[in-house]
């Protein structure tokens, strides 16, 4: 949380302060406000107060001097007793206005002048004392309007102070908006920047993607090409040998034939010697013969896919001694699809007799619809297809092979118990030429 | 002794020469004539006025296959002996060879010697 503030702060360096100097500026100015207001009005409290004692001032003076004229017409010592009162109130007032003024020469001067005229007019009370009050009318009228004046700047004073507070309310307002406006504008901006950075991260994964994919495509491609490419070496390596090389041994056996025919009897050693050479031919055939049928089977175009890989499962048996059960019937596979077969079932019986230890092997082959389908299953050791790798390298380029011809591939195995390979073919259109090959 | 004439179907000149020098050095054998592939080869023995008394027949052949001469001449008339002389005389073939009508099966290296003698003994036997 904290960390959050530090980076909120962090990532917007000018509206925070900003909000911050702008609310501590508009605290400044309104309690200032607020003390000089409180104190304007108490001037002005004390200034009605003043305004009220300066009337009491006259009004107790012409109590007194209306006591004394009617003491002086009756007699009457009551009248007496009136006037001290009112002349009380009028010394309270002063006492009053003094207190109010204390600190303040003008009015002060003029009270002086006030008390000085009042005691003058009660100095004698036999003496009529209109004249001392006409002056005490005049000293009170300057000494209101001085209150008039304090007033007055009072209360300029306290607009003036409302009125700052007032702009500095609005300053603060204006102030608030600019920074929530900043603040919006720089989240809209993250914002954006946020959306652009995460449509530029799709765009790039998905260039990614496309790219592997086209990789991968391009791999499958040159694997089935390579494959391609081998099995038409082997091809032309066994036609040629096949073809060329066993012309001119069937060809060299023929004028042995020849030779022989006219040594006979003439010449024992020639005879001899010319029987070395047939067996080294013989050699020669035997070794050509080997090369070239492992390099391609040699009986699948003439005997068809299913004589072919009964021999082969014949050969394997006598070769490693593991029974296979055969059940097989005649399929129609284009001719580079029955090589694919006849491939699969050498890789996977080369497999099992290398690594799988098994005893017996179950192989078939079945039309299925218009899919041709082959299993090899043995009860052998089994491995985990997940693990295996490296020796599964034939089994890998068996299925790029098989896919190249539009089917499909599975193994399926469990440690222990034994390996099935599975693949199924679409099957060639109906009366292929070798079609007649195979038994009616 | 008379001549056994001969058909020879084969794909390779250098054989197909060296044969036919050797079978009639070495036997009473007349080639009358030799095909490369199974339609001429078919087309050969369905004419008339071409007496054959043995046809020679490789299985790998330069189009079609010594098989489709075997089935074809074995529903010709007149009979004549079929036999193979394969680079394959592996049992298979030799059991196919046999089922569509060839009475012997040679291989191309190891039985010159054996065709050579067969040859020898149809001679001996049309005597």
């Amino acid at each position: 949380m904290k960390m959050d503030v530090i980076t909120v702060v962090k990532r917007r360096p000018v509206v925070f302060p900003l909000i911050l100097a702008a609310a501590l500026s508009m605290l400044l100015i309104s309690e200032g406000s607020y003390h000089r207001s409180v104190g304007m009005l108490d001037d002005l409290v004390e200034m009605s107060q003043a305004r009220s004692a300066v009337h009491a001032v006259q009004q107790g003076m012409l109590e007194a001097e209306t006591a004394r004229l009617v003491h002086a017409a009756t007699g009457n010592a009551e009248d007496l007793r009136l006037r001290e009162i009112a002349l009380k109130r009028v010394e309270q007032s002063f006492v009053q206005l003094e207190r109010l003024h204390a600190g303040q020469p003008k009015p002060l001067a003029v009270l002086q002048r006030m008390r000085r005229e009042a005691a003058l007019l009660l100095s004698d009370p036999s003496q009529p004392g209109t004249q001392a009050i006409d002056g005490l009318r005049a000293s009170s009228a300057e000494l209101l309007q001085l209150e008039e004046q304090r007033s007055f700047t009072s209360r300029e004073d306290l607009s003036r102070s409302l009125l700052l507070g007032r702009v500095g309310v609005a300053l603060l307002s204006a102030v608030s908006l600019l920074a929530l406006f900043m603040y919006l504008r720089q989240s809209f901006a993250l914002e954006a920047q946020t959306a652009e950075l995460q449509q530029r991260l799709q765009l790039e994964r998905t260039r990614l993607e496309r790219q592997v994919a086209q990789r991968t495509e391009q791999l499958t491609e040159l694997t089935q090409h390579l494959q391609t490419a081998r099995e038409d070496e082997r091809n032309r390596l066994a036609r040629d040998l096949h073809d060329e090389l066993g012309a001119l041994l069937t060809s060299a056996k023929l004028d042995a034939a020849r030779i022989r025919s006219r040594l006979a009897g003439s010449a024992p050693e020639a005879l001899e010697r010319l029987a070395h050479l047939v067996a080294t031919l013989d050699a020669v055939i035997a070794l050509k013969r080997r090369i070239t049928e492992d390099l391609r089977p040699s009986s699948l175009t003439p005997l068809g896919l299913m004589a072919t890989l009964e021999i082969l499962a014949r050969e394997f048996t006598e070769s490693a001694g593991i029974a296979v059960h055969c059940e097989l019937a005649p399929v129609r596979l284009a001719p580079s699809a029955e090589l694919v077969v006849y491939r699969l079932v050498q890789e996977a019986f080369t497999n099992l007799s290398k690594y799988a230890g098994a005893t017996q092997v179950w192989l078939t082959m079945s039309t299925r619809g218009d899919r041709v389908e082959v299993t090899v299953r043995d009860d052998g050791a089994g491995f985990d297809p997940a693990a295996v790798r490296r020796s599964a390298h034939g089994l890998l380029g068996m299925r790029y092979r098989v896919e190249a011809e539009q089917g499909t591939m599975t193994l399926l195995s469990t440690p222990g118990r034994g390996t099935l390979i599975a693949v199924s073919l679409p099957a060639a259109p109906a009366l292929r030429a070798d079609a007649t090959l195979t038994p009616a | 002794m008379p001549a056994l004439n001969t058909y020879i179907v084969e794909d390779s000149p250098v054989i197909r020469e060296n044969l036919i020098a050797t079978l009639e050095e070495l036997a009473p054998v007349r080639v009358v004539g030799s095909a490369e592939d199974e339609y001429g080869a078919v087309q050969w023995l369905q004419q008339a006025g071409h007496p054959t008394d043995l046809v020679i027949v490789d299985i790998f052949l330069k189009s079609g296959s010594g098989l489709g001469v075997l089935r074809a001449a074995q529903a010709l008339a007149p009979p004549r002996r079929l036999v193979v002389l394969s680079n394959y005389a592996t049992p298979d073939m030799r059991r196919k060879c046999l089922e569509l009508g060839a009475e012997r099966v040679f291989d191309k290296s190891a039985d010159i010697d054996a065709l050579i003698g067969y040859c020898n003994g149809l001679a001996e036997a049309a005597r």
